[in-house]
């Protein structure tokens, strides 16, 4: 600190201010030019042959069984779709024919509003969250999907369906309105068709298709009762289906590729092209031989979960385990050396960073800003014999993602007691170069949880990060819905405004709880939120059972069924889990944020109105009406009353309280088959969003603002530093309950606190302490202000600067001016 | 204050959390208000006073317009006022100042007037001290008092440090050793690590800068490392440029300190200004306006030399920064 006019630059900020491509030298020429024109190509824009050879198929297929016609989409798609292969492509596979960035679009899934969609993205050309649609894209939008999809797709039949009551909470007054939703009660299963999923792709490189194939016509082939002819059947015909339709597809490549060969005159390029081929022949037809093989067998893996359906977030499970026998067996017969091995990862992650999640909805594209994609790549962790799972791979991987400016694939840590040191200082070095990467989850709390949930130990030591910070038990559990969830910014505000929102115009939207003049303890205040709470959750369980319900009439997803044990097992799709499948984990997640700000506000009250009277009903709630305009006085005394996340027990009890009260709500009203709904905190870049529906809030907090995110404390408002803020944030969450699912942490540091070894060892601290104190997830935001600031000035020059959002990175410049200022708002721990 | 054996209550300027560089490990560092020297470049000008005292940042004040609420009674002194026609904030007569309490500060809203120093006792500091143990335990670290001059108030911290034991945590002080031998017996068996500064070797120009000379000083130090042989010692010096960052100050303390095998490190924090806004807030003035951080070259330079006098390569990595 004795010069404070040179700033201590991160890895990635050096990258950027020196003009490089990359943070660190592990990066082949062949990388970076896939790289440069990737990034060059521009926004995403929308791939719709998938979309226009679906409904191609759909229109063909009416009356049969979802999963049949899903599975024959799925064959259309790969008999018909264009391919391509670009140069320099190792690993090769695509919905779209262009370089550059792509985001599928699902009529079956939202349709009805796509109109209004492609207004948005062209509204939005030249700043952040533009999408390209071009002219033709617009016209096959509008022209060919929307008019078979309309009234057909299933975010307008699950809003037709919903109860009035709930309806009102969700979208309003208007009964047409499918398109804004109130972000009271939120659903999400309208905006994805599935929840975070980790499909077992090691199933794909063990077995090939063919393997799974084989097990599906040997169990067709055994049916005899009756009732399975409808219900079994058509699954397993789906499972055939699909694996053709995998096979024909990789083929096709092969065929592409050889035809390629054929003409190529660089003598470099020409083997590549026939190794293709062979590759693509084999795989994923035929179980992997070589790391190569396996590499792209994972990737046909992933490429027909996308065209199959959207889960906002695919988990490639854990890399370092199921890849590890091929890359040992490569290594040991000479066939690739660490540096080509790191090539290959490099062309996956290229292919992965392509992929963009583009959202219809301009509330959801909102909630999750920067084309938020949680692909995981799940690390470390332990065996199934309980051991530490750490091996060569975790770090080759790990050094593979470090050097590229890609925001995915993400890799993350599980992190548990004996994770070795050895690794715990590479993954704080990493997180050092400010790209966000790796996230941290806790094996501590996190294998609990699952035995409480009904899994073995063997299992539950086998568990996969799978989206923002959630767990997946890939073969037992079965939650592929949406979550449903309320806006605790909302809650908070229909307590002091008697269940009325004033940015929806005043409507009377939750109870009416009394006029908060007439309560003279803070008992009555904190019943009125309970009551406000108690309502909304009610609200966020109905709309999700009627997902639930009729999700099966909708969806179908053979790609993805066909490789968990238990759909196999009883021949079901996973979309019908609403039904339970037998032998089943099936949780439903409920979503709460905003809870710093519901916190802060309740422990406003209690201290300035009840116990040291410093303010009257009456001057808190007029100041709060004006949104403080002429109130700078009260909202002074608001903003400096006590905060959570300081280690002041009342208020940090009040978040104990309030997850005590939802996890009981909860648990009183569980779903059938023994599961349960969980509790969640995990804003993605949702707070952004229900923060601009909530008015004036008495944590001081403008109308219109961001809302606290995960369980972190309010923006700034944390002044006591990281070892404080994450006891406090221990303190106020209930581990006593089963439903107590994932929540996300931010930590955000200036890169002169973390700079050298001692930063180093510092930061292994914190994260060991993090552990300890048994929370689920934390990420960092290491980066200085200066380069955030900048980078709102000169975007051009910071165009590949990635910063951590909530369980994912993504470009600042894709980002919009509000979420920029609260990436730049949130505290800023530092050393003493 | 009220320092009665059995349960002292002490003078407290503030408890920082997650501090790195005021001994080993993460640290919580509890601040003592009240100081028997008057280092000019001094950075914790708050600290000196051993009462209660009243700051005000300007910067944070609203203004009478929308505000005012420190110029109605119960404040009879008269100690806030407007210069009308000028920015409508709130002005401070220091003078009238003097008696003010917790209960002017509560006028404030914004944060603006606020209190230097609260009387603490032994259980609430440990309290909020050990919220951090679960750091501790991974990074070894634990309690550092600081001040101030955390001996000056001999009972009371004796206390802290013999309950931060009692609760597991390992033990320091930032001192200067300007205190009577006797309160240095009360303290030290309770500590684990001192850290203790070497400021100027010539006994006027200590004077001279810090208010009074070294004599007190060096006798106690001397007297701590025989008396004391089990405990770690680590010398510091905050690097003044022009008063101190010479080469033959840092040699005469390394030949002060070679007899004592349990003086395990001298450290150089180089002089930076953070300090100096803190000035305004309490109605004074800082001196040292002209002064620079030293150069990183003669940090580099003097650091080498004690590097070679205790015998290191010198490619230890020294981060440690002045914190007074």
């Amino acid at each position: 600190m004795t010069s404070v006019t040179t700033p201590t630059l991160t890895a990635q900020e050096r990258a950027i201010a020196e003009g490089k491509k990359s943070l660190y030298e592990n990066v082949s020429d062949r990388v970076l030019r896939m790289y440069e024109a990737i990034r060059g190509y521009g926004p995403p824009r929308v791939a719709l042959d998938r979309a226009v050879l679906f409904t191609e198929s759909f229109q063909e297929t009416e009356s049969q069984p979802m999963v049949v016609r899903w599975a024959k989409a799925l064959k259309h798609y790969a008999e018909k779709a264009p391919i391509a292969i670009f140069d320099d492509e190792l690993i090769v596979g695509r919905p779209n024919t262009w370089l550059g960035r792509w985001g599928i679009v699902y009529p079956e899934l939202d349709g009805s509003i796509m109109p209004g969609g492609v207004e948005m993205f062209r509204k939005n050309k030249g700043q952040a969250g533009e999408v390209i649609v071009t002219d033709e894209d617009a016209r096959l939008i509008n022209d060919v999907l929307t008019p078979y999809w309309t009234g057909k797709d299933y975010a307008s039949a699950f809003h037709d369906a919903l109860p009035e009551e709930t309806r009102f909470l969700m979208f309003g007054p208007d009964p047409k309105n499918l398109l804004l939703p109130t972000c009271v009660v939120l659903a999400t299963s309208n905006i994805r068709h599935s929840q975070n999923w980790t499909p077992d792709f090691n199933k794909i490189l063990t077995r090939g298709v063919k393997g799974i194939r084989a097990e599906a016509r040997a169990k067709l082939d055994a049916l005899t009762e009756p009732r399975d002819m409808i219900y079994k059947k058509p699954f397993l015909e789906a499972v055939i289906a699909t694996c053709d339709a995998m096979t024909i597809w990789s083929k096709r490549y092969a065929q592409l590729a050889t035809e390629m060969a054929a003409k190529e005159q660089n003598p470099q390029r020409k083997p590549e092209l026939l190794t293709i081929a062979e590759v693509c022949n084999w795989v994923p037809e035929n179980p992997a031989r070589t790391f190569h093989e396996a590499i792209q067998a994972q990737w046909w893996g992933q490429m027909f979960n996308r065209i199959e359906q959207t889960s906002s977030a695919m988990g490639q499970g854990r890399m370092d385990q199921y890849l590890l026998p091929y890359y040992q067996k490569d290594l040991a017969e000479g066939r690739i050396a660490p540096e080509s091995a790191t090539e290959l990862f490099q062309c996956l992650w290229i292919q992965m960073a392509q992929c963009v999640e583009i959202k219809l909805n301009p509330v959801a594209a909102a909630g999750t800003e920067g084309f938020s994609k949680f692909e995981d790549i799940c690390l470390g962790g332990q065996t199934t014999d309980g051991k530490d799972a750490t091996n060569e791979l975790t770090y080759l991987i790990l050094e593979s993602t470090r050097a590229l400016q890609i925001p995915v694939p993400e890799p993350c840590i599980r992190i548990h007691a004996n994770t070795p040191d050895r690794l715990l200082h590479y993954v704080a070095e990493v997180i050092k170069d400010g790209k966000g990467f790796p996230k941290l989850l806790n094996d501590e709390m996190v294998i609990p949880f699952y035995l409480a949930n009904g899994a073995t130990m063997k299992e539950a030591l086998d568990w996969n990060i799978s989206g923002c910070c959630e767990n997946r038990l890939i073969n037992r559990e079965t939650n592929v819905t949406g979550n449903g969830g309320i806006n605790y910014g909302s809650v908070t505000e229909m307590t002091f405004r008697n269940g009325k929102l004033k940015v929806l115009k005043d409507i009377q939207f939750g109870v009416q709880t009394g006029d908060p003049r007439t309560w003279t303890s803070f008992d009555q205040v904190w019943n009125a939120f309970c009551t406000q709470l108690g309502y909304l959750a009610k609200h966020a369980l109905i709309q999700q059972h009627l997902a639930l319900k009729i999700k099966p009439n909708y969806f179908a997803a053979p790609a993805t069924s066909m490789l968990h044990d238990l759909a196999m097992e009883h021949c079901r799709d996973l979309h019908s889990h609403g039904d339970y499948i037998p032998g089943a984990i099936d949780h439903s997640c409920f979503e709460a944020i905003g809870k710093g700000t519901a916190i802060d506000s309740l422990a406003a009250v209690k201290h300035l109105i009840f116990d040291t009277k410093r303010l009257t009903w009456d001057q808190l709630l007029e100041a709060m009406e004006a949104n403080w305009e002429g109130h700078e006085a009260i909202r002074q005394m608001c903003l400096n009353a006590p905060k959570y996340g300081n280690g002041i027990e009342w208020v940090d009890q009040i978040g104990w309280e309030i997850e005590h009260f939802i996890l009981e709500y909860l648990h009183q009203h569980p779903k059938p088959h023994d599961q349960c709904f969980l509790l969640r905190q995990i804003p993605v870049t949702f707070h952004v969003p229900l923060g601009k529906v909530t008015w004036a809030t008495p944590n001081g907090r403008p109308a219109n603002e961001y809302l606290a995110e995960g369980i972190s404390a309010s923006h700034g408002m944390d002044v006591k530093g990281p070892t404080v803020a994450l006891t406090s944030m221990a303190h106020g969450r209930d581990l006593s309950y089963r439903e107590k699912g994932g929540d996300l942490i931010n930590l955000k540091f200036s890169p002169a606190n973390v700079a050298g070894e001692e930063g180093t060892r510092r930061l292994m601290q914190i994260i060991r302490t993090w552990s300890e104190l048994k929370h689920w997830h934390v990420q960092f935001n290491i980066i200085n202000k200066q380069t955030l600031m900048a980078a709102q000035k000169d975007p051009d020059k910071y165009r590949n600067l990635i910063v951590r959002i909530a369980g994912y990175s993504a470009y600042f410049v894709d980002l919009s001016p509000m979420q920029q200022a609260e990436i730049i708002a949130r505290t800023e721990e530092h050393m003493g | 204050m009220t320092n009665s054996s059995t349960n002292p209550t002490g003078l407290v300027l503030n408890i920082q959390h997650f501090c790195t560089h005021d001994g080993p490990g993460i640290r919580t560092t509890v601040f003592l208000k009240g100081c028997s020297l008057r280092c000019k470049w001094c950075s914790n000008p708050e600290s000196i006073h051993p009462k209660p005292e009243l700051a005000y940042n300007i910067s944070k004040c609203i203004g009478k317009k929308q505000c005012g609420l420190c110029l109605k009674p119960p404040c009879s002194e008269g100690a806030f006022y407007v210069l009308e026609g000028e920015d409508n904030r709130i002005r401070v007569n220091w003078d009238l100042a003097t008696d003010c309490g917790q209960e002017c500060v509560d006028l404030c809203p914004t944060g603006a007037l606020y209190l230097f120093g609260q009387a603490m006792s032994v259980e609430q500091v440990l309290d909020e001290v050990e919220q951090d143990s679960t750091f501790y335990r991974e990074s070894g670290g634990g309690m550092t008092l600081s001040g101030g001059e955390c001996q000056l108030q001999p009972d009371f911290s004796a206390a802290l440090l013999q309950e931060a034991h009692r609760r597991g945590f390992n033990t320091a002080i930032e001192t200067a050793f300007n205190v009577p031998w006797s309160h240095v017996e009360k303290v030290l068996p309770h500590v684990d690590v001192v850290l203790h500064d070497h400021k100027l070797t010539d006994p006027e120009r200590h004077k001279k800068w810090c208010g009074v000379d070294n004599r007190q000083i060096l006798a106690n130090m001397k007297r701590a490392y025989e008396t004391f042989p089990d405990k770690t010692f680590i010398a510091r010096t905050p690097l003044i440029p022009g008063v101190n960052d010479d080469e033959e100050h840092i040699r005469s303390v390394l030949a002060f300190i070679r007899p004592y095998p349990n003086v395990i490190d001298y450290e150089l924090l180089p002089y930076h200004r953070f300090g100096e806004s803190k000035y305004g807030f309490l109605g004074r003035v800082y001196e040292l306006k002209d002064f620079t951080s030293p150069s990183p070259e003669l940090v580099q330079r003097l650091r080498a030399i004690i590097d070679e006098a205790l015998g290191r390569s010198g490619l230890l990595e020294q981060t440690q920064e002045f914190k007074p």
